[in-house]
């Protein structure tokens, strides 16, 4: 029995090598060396090299001027460490309270929107409160209100949200969708031409 | 449902059934120690493994001793993997000094990662070191290759004739491990690495400042290496607290359905190399016709109802119709990019195949697709997990054998073997095993108020997400309803069980079962013998599965998620 429990052990304490401590080391050293902007968390950084977020995450867009994320249950909103998701169930009355609110608030701040026109996945949180996705109905929607409070435009907007779009992935997976990060960061430039004021007023991590 | 939508499942679906073809030859002349074409690197790693353990690998032992030391083995890996969560305090990689994982915590989380079932009663992100994640991606792996092989010990029961040993775990365990878990594995988390999941082992967090002026934090960790082996083991335990729905573990649509391939592919090519060990290729490939009608059910519903959307927010003025610039459905908890059609596939996916990682928040689908997902944890043979699904279809059709000959009066045979009273026993005995650690816990959860109080959604929902809790643990999945607090001292305990009665139980059942058919010498096939494939084998085994699943756990779905649909169809919110 002792010689077979020692076989047991070696081969658990040497599993426990290859699999956890140098597989994992392994990987990390081909994204060191060949994806190490992947590796890092594809982290993009603004004309001083300050880090001012990540292409994959969303972030908490919610002034006026800019086009807006989903809502987000992660910690206190697109807290990228808490991921997660409302967890609310499609008949419980206190998410259809919250829903109420937040449709509301969209058609109020969006007066173009027809009620029933709401884009649904802009009322509603992703599963991590972190993507940073959006329609591309829900950013036309946005189009007029940032136009109106920033002079900058409608067609400009379109086309800026038209150049964004990114499409079903070779065609065929997912959905199509704006990438809101990206979206901002274009329209950041559009507002440096536009009106710088407003641009060092709304952009603050960019200077 | 769009046809864009279906286009895209169909090809994720015809492209893992292609690949599990030549995956199920790889397999089978791995297990029957046949060259394959890996032979030249992995030989000598692998004798040189074997002779540091002092294994002879030809020298096998019978069923009661592969099983005592696969028991044993994952004993003493679980002991490691607790004490290092227990003190991961003192431990490297854990830049942001989070304390050590409190004893009940622990303990759940443990047994969660060494039965293949990653049930996660925290969020990986906010408690875990890297070193601990680490730790959690030894038992992925090694959680799996125990599925593997006792799966393989049980077709060579079938095979073996007038026999005694059903193999030598070690060599098998070693085997399973370096010929299929660990070169996928690697290949897989280049793949994710390149496509954006992050890679570090000594920064736990990023800082930055949005363009916004926003402070906001990223973290990050081994998440590639993880994010590759939890899917290819069907582990399902991910490095976040939203697992694949957090975009770092599942950048881009792609990922996604590659995400679903990782799960969904090694547990097709078990059923077809069952079909080439037994040397019944077409029996076979009636049991995966059986697993591929009963996934292809069940995705129908989830898809239907989750393009359908919530009619709730219609009214509110929300647009739930799909167009061409809107995704309509229920969107809640899900990812815009993915969609609706790949998180369906993604939800029924790792579910059938009890995975149990997830892209989208499960406790907010409808109410039917939530009840389709969690009876197919119920069924547990949808192909299933890493070894056990096949297992679990296996047990299935011995009963399924077993009533269809008592129907004509004959002494059933399966594959030239004559199915007794001890098998029968021991089938029946894994089958009712999974209903009542299931349905008996379940009971008593929403009887006192310690399970009560850990209901996020009231209604006949707070319901569902209990029973989705044991299921989950009771099929070894992992999935959550996740607006249950499972943290509690009652949950943590009565999961933990449920995961380990759940595991073992129905595993220790079948290997009985392997040890015992071994022993039989072969029925010579007549003309009175029933064939073990065609629609006739297809309608036996479908209505077993579908008498002995719809009578043992209707009851508790029409409480929950068929309430919930009515209710919901009537106009009734719950408060």
């Amino acid at each position: 029995m002792g010689k077979e429990l020692m076989k047991m052990v070696k081969l658990t304490i040497l599993l426990y090598v290859v699999c956890s401590l140098a597989y994992t080391f392994l990987i990390w050293s081909i994204g060191k060396i060949a994806f190490p902007f992947q590796a890092g968390g594809s982290i993009i950084y603004n004309k001083n090299s300050k880090p001012i977020g990540s292409l994959l995450i969303g972030e908490k867009f919610t002034s006026p001027y800019i086009f807006n994320g989903r809502p987000s249950y992660a910690g206190k909103g697109y807290d990228g460490t808490e991921s997660g998701g409302s967890n609310y169930a499609p008949t419980d009355g206190k998410y259809i309270a919250i829903e109420k609110n937040l449709i509301d608030k969209f058609l109020r701040e969006n007066p173009t929107v027809k009620k029933g026109d709401v884009p649904v996945d802009i009322v509603t949180g992703s599963g991590s409160g972190l993507g940073p996705y959006i329609s591309i109905a829900a950013a036309l929607d946005q189009v007029p209100r940032i136009s109106s409070l920033t002079g900058i435009p409608k067609a400009g907007l379109y086309s800026l949200v038209k150049k964004n779009i990114s499409d079903r992935q070779y065609g065929i997976f997912g959905t199509p969708g704006v990438n809101t990060v990206k979206l901002n960061l274009k329209l950041a430039l559009l507002f440096k031409k536009n009106n710088f004021k407003l641009y060092k007023h709304v952009f603050k991590g960019l200077i | 449902m769009t046809y864009a939508g279906i286009l895209q499942i169909l090809i994720t679906l015809s492209v893992m059934v292609i690949a599990a073809i030549p995956l199920s030859r790889y397999l089978a002349n791995v297990f029957r120690c046949e060259p394959t074409f890996l032979d030249k690197v992995i030989n000598p790693v692998e004798s040189l493994t074997l002779k540091f353990l002092k294994v002879n690998k030809t020298e096998e032992t019978d069923w009661v001793k592969y099983l005592k030391t696969g028991l044993v083995v994952n004993f003493l890996m679980l002991t490691i993997v607790y004490s290092i969560l227990r003190f991961q305090n003192f431990l490297p990689f854990n830049q942001m000094h989070y304390p050590g994982i409190p004893w009940a915590l622990d303990f759940n989380t443990a047994i969660s990662f060494i039965t293949n079932t990653n049930w996660q009663n925290y969020g990986g992100e906010e408690v875990l070191s890297n070193f601990s994640q680490m730790a959690l991606v030894f038992l992925q792996f090694t959680s799996a290759a125990t599925g593997l092989v006792f799966a393989v010990a049980f077709i060579r029961g079938i095979i073996r004739r007038e026999a005694k040993y059903v193999g030598n775990f070690y060599a098998d365990f070693i085997k399973a491990i370096y010929r299929l878990f660990l070169p996928f594995a690697i290949i897989f988390a280049v793949i994710m690495l390149w496509q954006g999941s992050p890679q570090s082992i000594f920064t736990m967090q990023k800082k930055v400042v949005n363009m916004t002026g926003t402070k906001q934090s990223l973290s990050i960790g081994p998440v590639a290496s993880m994010v590759s082996i939890e899917n290819l083991g069907t582990n399902g335990g991910g490095f976040y607290d939203a697992n694949a729905a957090q975009p770092y573990e599942d950048p881009n649509p792609l990922t996604n359905a590659l995400t679903i391939f990782m799960m969904g592919t090694i547990p097709i090519a078990l059923f077809l190399m069952y079909g080439i060990m037994t040397g019944d290729k077409k029996h076979a490939w009636t049991l995966f016709a059986v697993a591929m009608t009963l996934f292809l059910v069940c995705l129908t519903v989830v898809y239907s109802q989750e393009a359908h959307g919530n009619p709730f927010l219609a009214r509110l003025g929300a647009n739930i119709q799909v167009s061409k610039n809107n995704p309509g459905g229920n969107m809640e908890g899900k990812q815009e990019r993915i969609g609706i059609a790949q998180t369906s596939l993604f939800a029924a996916a790792t579910t059938a195949f009890t995975t149990g990682n997830v892209d989208s928040a499960h406790d907010s689908f409808m109410p039917l697709s939530g009840m389709i997902l969690i009876a197919e944890m119920m069924l547990n043979l949808i192909f299933g997990g890493k070894g056990v699904g096949l297992l679990n279809m296996l047990t299935m059709v011995i009963i399924g054998v077993f009533i269809a000959g008592l129907m004509v009066g004959r002494t059933p045979e399966f594959l030239g073997k004559k199915i007794e009273a001890k098998e029968v026993k021991f089938a029946t005995l894994a089958m009712f095993a999974h209903a009542f650690i299931i349905l008996i816990p379940f009971a008593i959860a929403i009887a006192i108020p310690a399970g009560l109080a850990g209901i996020l959604n009231p209604g006949p929902h707070g319901l569902s997400e209990i029973l989705y809790a044991y299921t989950s643990s009771v099929a070894n999945n992992g999935s959550a309803f996740a607006g249950l607090n499972g943290n509690t001292i009652f949950y943590n305990i009565s999961l933990g069980l449920a995961i380990f009665f759940g595991r073992y139980i129905p595993i220790i059942c079948q290997v009985a079962i392997a040890g015992s058919l071994i022993k039989k010498k072969s029925v010579p096939e007549s003309a009175g013998t029933f064939p073990a494939h065609g629609p006739l084998f297809y309608a036996v085994v479908m209505g077993t599965i579908l008498l002995v699943g719809a009578l043992t756990f209707f009851p508790a779905l029409a409480l929950g998620p068929v309430a919930e649909h009515f209710a919901m169809i009537k106009g009734h919110l719950f408060y």
